[in-house]
């Protein structure tokens, strides 16, 4: 092969020390397994040359990779030290003392806000204020008190946005309650994705906008996991000349307050549709709630009661090392623990938030949380398994990134270590 | 160049030479058919005086990709760094002490500026390659550079080896400053940048560039 001679000529190049490509990202993330499918890598990649691979669901390199770093940088799994963006938790106030704590804000809707300072791992995190929620008026398949489609139908109709980034259920019959990204722009898109889906979407892929019929300088509101918000401050705070992605358009974030996903096939098809027997087209809703997988029928019939930890062999393996259950680096944490039955906790956590909940608070019925010690336990447990998995120090003081031979030092013999495929 | 500038320079053509104005692959620009008598009023032109006919080893051997201005895949500004750079390497070397005579000794130092990993500048060919990265620099990111030394064609030709990863670009001109003393010490008689550099320990390169031997990583 005589004519490559000068290829694998230049390819012998001595390399700088530390020279961070995409292939470093999928020996230490991807083929690690330890991938979140959040899309931060596709939508921070300057040059668009990340996308979504069809069938894994997973980032692949489309294009040259300009070995910029960036995709392992802001990578929740990767570079990005997500508990760093933490901003410091309000203090939890005591009763019985004379002066009652400062009230601390959250100054996280800033560009460069500063990422640590308090003790964030303690308590809700940021809280402007909590309240329980459910929508003033039913949205059908809504999740618990549907208070989510409410918010983002009420600031639509405010004209606070012009879009939210949301799941959809996917239109493909062979996907069946698979959640697709999409940019919902009215009512009735909100509605049509109201309820979870549990699988990762790719979510911030979908902020490449030139698909949506949008104004020039959209206003979107983006609902994800807490993955998905980490990488979504980070890119917004960090502000980088961004290929086709908006992560600029995005005005307000909402997390889901979320301890593991789940992989589609392992979950949907084979967990439940293989070896459960549950008829997909019947489902109406499918809910974690108070540690069990419910899956109930249109007709009421309840398809799925059992242990959540029965399916945990589904769930994205990367999960487990988040300490971020409640959501911390978003604007309004939501989430079903911590409230009745068909009501949604609400944590509110930057006036960015208070601002937009207020603007839709004509569509809401609210009131005070119900128990909010339920979300500082569910907490306490996420970060203990998170304590066991993360090979590397749960450290919100110390730096946003992590280089990569830093990682591999951490994570090396472990069974979340790197591995290196010869391309 | 500007478009501006090109515009003026084909008015040049016109006014001075046959019309013609070719691009070398060095990204020189050539005037052709300029008659001996009107060679002394072309020069006196404005826009000589910033491209000169007689440019110092670096600022004749600078060569850019468009970088971020216009390309997707660039991470970094190259155009107007790599003329900056060349102009402040070539003030260095031309000291008044030694009447310019380095100046004349180093012929071309060949710089070449691309914004990314391609290789569109082909820095890997030049005496000094740059190649677009970004650094951390605290809890920020900023634009920086990888940097490669020793690269030519011709009889002697090999690829450059990358020496620096991402240094921040506002680090770049003394960072070049220090390597050209260097080399401007320790040339040999007639000694090329590209020799001197392939002779020379690339930890002890590292340490030149860096400042001090800090780790700089991307």
């Amino acid at each position: 092969m005589k004519r490559y001679r000068i290829r694998e000529q230049m390819n012998g190049i001595t390399e700088p020390p530390g020279k961070v490509w995409f292939w470093e990202l999928e020996a230490g993330v991807i083929h690690a397994d330890r991938c979140i499918q959040c899309g931060t890598c596709v939508a921070v990649c300057p040059s668009n040359s990340i996308g979504v691979n069809e069938v894994t669901d997973l980032p692949e390199l489309v294009k040259m990779c300009t070995g910029c770093s960036l995709c392992w940088d802001f990578c929740p799994r990767g570079g990005l030290r997500y508990e760093a963006l933490w901003p410091p938790s309000t203090a939890i106030a005591d009763e019985d003392a004379e002066v009652q704590p400062e009230q601390v804000r959250s100054d996280s809707s800033d560009t460069y806000w500063k990422i640590s300072g308090g003790p964030p791992a303690e308590g809700l995190g940021a809280v402007v204020d909590s309240y329980a929620v459910r929508a003033g008026a039913e949205i059908d398949d809504a999740q618990d008190g549907g208070a989510v489609s409410a918010l983002l139908i009420g600031l639509l109709a405010a004209g606070e946005i012009d879009g939210a980034l949301v799941s959809r259920p996917s239109a493909d019959p062979d996907e069946q309650w698979k959640g697709i990204a999409t940019i919902a722009t009215t009512p009735g898109e909100v509605k049509a994705a109201s309820g979870s889906f549990y699988n990762q979407t790719m979510a911030l892929a979908e902020l490449d906008l030139t698909r949506y019929d949008l104004p020039p300088k959209p206003r979107i509101a983006v609902v994800g996991t807490p993955c998905e918000v980490q990488g979504l401050r980070a890119m917004q705070a960090r502000r980088w000349p961004t290929g086709a992605h908006r992560v600029d358009a995005v005005v307000l974030t909402i997390a889901l307050m979320c301890t593991k996903n789940f992989d589609y096939e392992a979950l949907t098809l084979r967990e439940l549709r293989d070896k459960r027997g549950v008829d997909l087209d019947r489902v109406s809703k499918m809910d974690v709630i108070r540690g069990r997988m419910i899956v109930e029928y249109r007709d009421g019939e309840l398809a799925v009661d059992e242990p959540v930890k029965d399916f945990h062999g589904a769930a994205l393996k990367g999960c487990d090392e988040c300490a971020d259950f409640l959501g911390r680096s978003a604007d309004i944490s939501v989430g079903s623990v911590g409230s009745m039955n068909g009501w949604t906790s609400v944590i509110i956590r930057t006036e960015r938030g208070r601002l937009a909940f207020q603007a839709a608070r004509a569509k809401l019925d609210v009131r005070g949380l119900d128990d909010p010690a339920a979300l500082l336990r569910l907490d306490a447990l996420d970060k203990k398994i998170a304590g066991r998995t993360l090979q590397r120090k749960l450290d919100p003081d110390a730096p946003l990134f992590i280089d990569f031979d830093e990682h591999v030092r951490a994570y090396e013999g472990s069974d979340r270590q790197p591995v290196f495929i010869r391309h | 160049m500007h478009g501006i500038e090109l515009v003026e320079l084909a008015r040049l053509a016109e006014t001075y030479g046959d019309g013609g104005v070719r691009i070398g692959t060095d990204q020189n620009f050539i005037v052709s058919g300029v008659p001996e008598e009107r060679l002394d009023d072309l020069l006196a032109e404005p826009l000589m005086q910033t491209y000169s006919p007689f440019p110092g080893p670096f600022e004749r051997g600078v060569v850019a990709c468009t970088g971020s201005e216009f390309c997707r895949f660039a991470v970094v500004e190259t155009k107007e760094r790599a003329v900056k750079w060349a102009r402040t390497l070539d003030a260095q070397l031309s000291s008044p002490d030694d009447g310019g005579k380095d100046r004349e000794d180093a012929g071309v130092i060949r710089m070449h500026f691309s914004g990314c990993s391609a290789s569109c500048a082909q820095p890997q060919i030049a005496d000094i390659g740059f190649r677009g990265d970004i650094a951390h620099v605290g809890e920020h990111i900023e634009e920086a550079v990888d940097i490669g030394l020793g690269g030519s064609l011709g009889p002697d030709a090999a690829f450059i080896d990358w020496v620096v990863g991402a240094l921040p670009v506002d680090r770049v001109p003394d960072a070049l400053l220090r390597v050209v003393t260097r080399y401007s010490e320790e040339r040999r008689p007639g000694e090329p940048f590209r020799l001197w550099a392939r002779r020379t320990d690339v930890d002890d390169l590292q340490s030149t560039l860096a400042g001090v031997a800090e780790a700089v990583t991307s």
